[in-house]
């Protein structure tokens, strides 16, 4: 069959304007401020990225057991000799210098329980709000300035920070400070329910808490250790 | 017959016309004194460093003698010495706006001289920041967590100062919460029984900066939520001489140009034109750095946040 060829005597139709049937469209959604369905990000203030750390004298009770008392050197530059990077990022040598000659243990980003692993870090950015890092025990809430700690997985962190040896256990000598300190607390908690009565829950949480001090001081008995004996020279008679 | 109303007579009338109030949103926006119990460093400018070192010495009554026999021979003394880097950074932020939207400005707010004095009250604002981020870290800690907090907690910080021989006067630098519950406690506990010097809004008071919350027990008490909120607890700290040290370059050495200023010899408040987008930034930086020199100068408190 021959092929039909244009006639030359025909106009040239040009582009097609109008193509059959309906015209393409996309997904669209308007920006309508205040009525906008859509979720909302956390309120929560921005935090910087923060290092956890540990004294080894920091220790406290904390959910019923004796655990260290982090302390968080933030990642701002100018802070504690943190230097800004070209490229944005932070520069912590010296930071770090500075706090492990003041006895701290900064705690490795990627120190991680077995069950949070896949991590990588425990520093989380937190979605939709600019410049604010939590830990993963830490949450936030949709359009909320709600900040909670999940003491679940923060104990279990804290806890694999002692068992796998990163900061060293409580020594005895501040079982024994935080004792006397405790026991303090509950006397004068003590006084106090007796003319406010709003303080007994707070007398027998304190009470609670120097007995579980005490059995601690009970194991950890031990004879003190030996150190070079000190001479006193008597005059000659 | 037809009566006007809003509707039909829409096509005159505008939209929306300003109120003529302006407030601030919400912001902490305190600041700090040239307090004697903090460092201040300046004429930083020209050492060939952002790194600094900040010293302190076991001099003037550090060591007593010891006692030695008539014919004992006196062993040399270590004199002891501390010390931390500070390092500086730089600090900035820029707003930029359209000549357009300048022009139909009716709240006077997109020109120099606003955006100037947001730059005097953003430094004030940071300086005080970045010495309310080192709060939680001294090694000495009162106050339980989860708990309230009690006029114990002030009380026991102050007595640990005293203890660690710190010179006052003492400043505490407080999350709201924690101000707030000790307020409480004394209100409620403890009666007229403890000294309070409240600020009472004198032009002396002023001077002291925002956030000034008194004078209580001889501790200047400021309030700020830039302090550490860790999920549990809000954290604040008491101090004396020694404990912080920041430092601040003065721009004023820089070679500046037309559109240039330098306020209060601390801020590099900048013009930036840009004529072919049609826009105006003002910019301003700062170059500072703050860090803890002597621990002990210094205690962490803490509170439950809520």
């Amino acid at each position: 069959m021959a092929s039909k060829s244009a006639s030359p005597f025909q106009p040239d139709p040009g582009p097609q304007l109008l193509p059959p049937g309906p015209a393409a469209t996309k997904p669209f959604t308007p920006k309508v401020g205040g009525h906008e369905r859509r979720t909302p990000p956390p309120q929560i203030d921005r935090r910087p990225p923060m290092y956890q750390m540990v004294l080894p004298e920091r220790w406290g009770l904390d959910g019923g057991k004796l655990r260290p008392i982090p302390g968080t050197a933030k990642l701002v530059p100018g802070m504690s000799g943190v230097e800004a990077m070209r490229g944005g990022g932070v520069r912590v040598g010296t930071m770090l210098t500075h706090y492990r000659e003041r006895g701290w243990i900064p705690i490795p980003l990627d120190t991680l329980p077995p069950s949070q692993a896949h991590r990588g870090s425990y520093l989380c950015e937190v979605e939709g709000v600019e410049d604010t890092v939590v830990c993963y025990w830490q949450q936030v809430f949709p359009g909320s300035r709600e900040f909670r700690r999940n003491d679940e997985l923060y104990y279990e962190w804290l806890d694999y920070v002692v068992s796998s040896g990163v900061v060293p256990p409580c020594q005895d000598y501040v079982v024994a400070r935080l004792l006397e300190e405790k026991t303090a607390e509950h006397r004068k908690a003590v006084d106090r329910a007796r003319s406010h009565p709003s303080w007994g829950p707070i007398a027998e949480d304190l009470a609670a808490e120097v007995q579980l001090l005490r059995a601690e001081m009970k194991k950890r008995m031990r004879p003190a250790p030996q150190g070079k004996p000190v001479i006193i020279e008597e005059p000659s008679a | 017959m037809t009566t006007v109303t809003t509707t039909t007579f829409a096509n005159q009338l505008v939209s929306e016309k300003h109120l003529g109030v302006l407030a601030l949103l919400l912001a902490d926006r305190g600041s700090l004194p040239n307090h004697p119990a903090l460092i201040e460093k300046t004429g930083l400018e020209g050492e060939g460093t952002t790194t600094f070192k900040g010293s302190a010495l076991g001099l003037m009554g550090y060591d007593l003698p010891t006692g030695y026999s008539e014919t004992g021979t006196v062993t040399s003394t270590a004199l002891s010495d501390a010390t931390a880097s500070l390092t500086i950074a730089r600090k900035a932020k820029l707003y930029n706006a359209k000549g357009l939207a300048r022009l139909v400005d009716s709240l006077g707010v997109l020109n120099s001289q606003a955006m100037a004095m947001d730059a005097v009250a953003t430094m004030n604002s940071f300086l005080l920041y970045q010495v309310a981020q080192l709060m939680d870290n001294f090694a000495t800690i009162k106050g339980s967590s989860g708990a309230d907090g009690t006029a114990a907690t002030f009380l026991d910080a102050r007595t640990a100062l005293k203890i660690a021989k710190v010179e006052g006067p003492y400043l505490s630098i407080e999350p709201p919460r924690l101000y707030g519950d000790i307020l409480d406690d004394v209100a409620f506990n403890a009666g007229g029984s403890i000294q309070w010097n409240a600020d009472c809004q004198e032009m002396l008071s002023v001077a002291k900066g925002l956030g000034y919350e008194g004078n209580h027990l001889g501790v200047d008490r400021y309030t700020t939520t830039h302090v550490l909120d860790d999920s549990t607890d809000v954290w604040g700290g008491m101090f004396g001489r020694g404990a912080i040290v920041y430092g601040i370059a003065s721009p004023g050495k820089l070679d500046l140009n037309a559109d240039q200023v330098v306020l209060l010899n601390r801020i590099l408040f900048d013009r930036i034109r840009d004529f072919a987008n049609d826009e105006q930034g003002w910019g301003m930086a700062i170059y500072a750095g703050a860090t803890e020199l002597l621990d002990l100068c210094g205690v962490s408190m803490r509170c439950g946040r809520s």
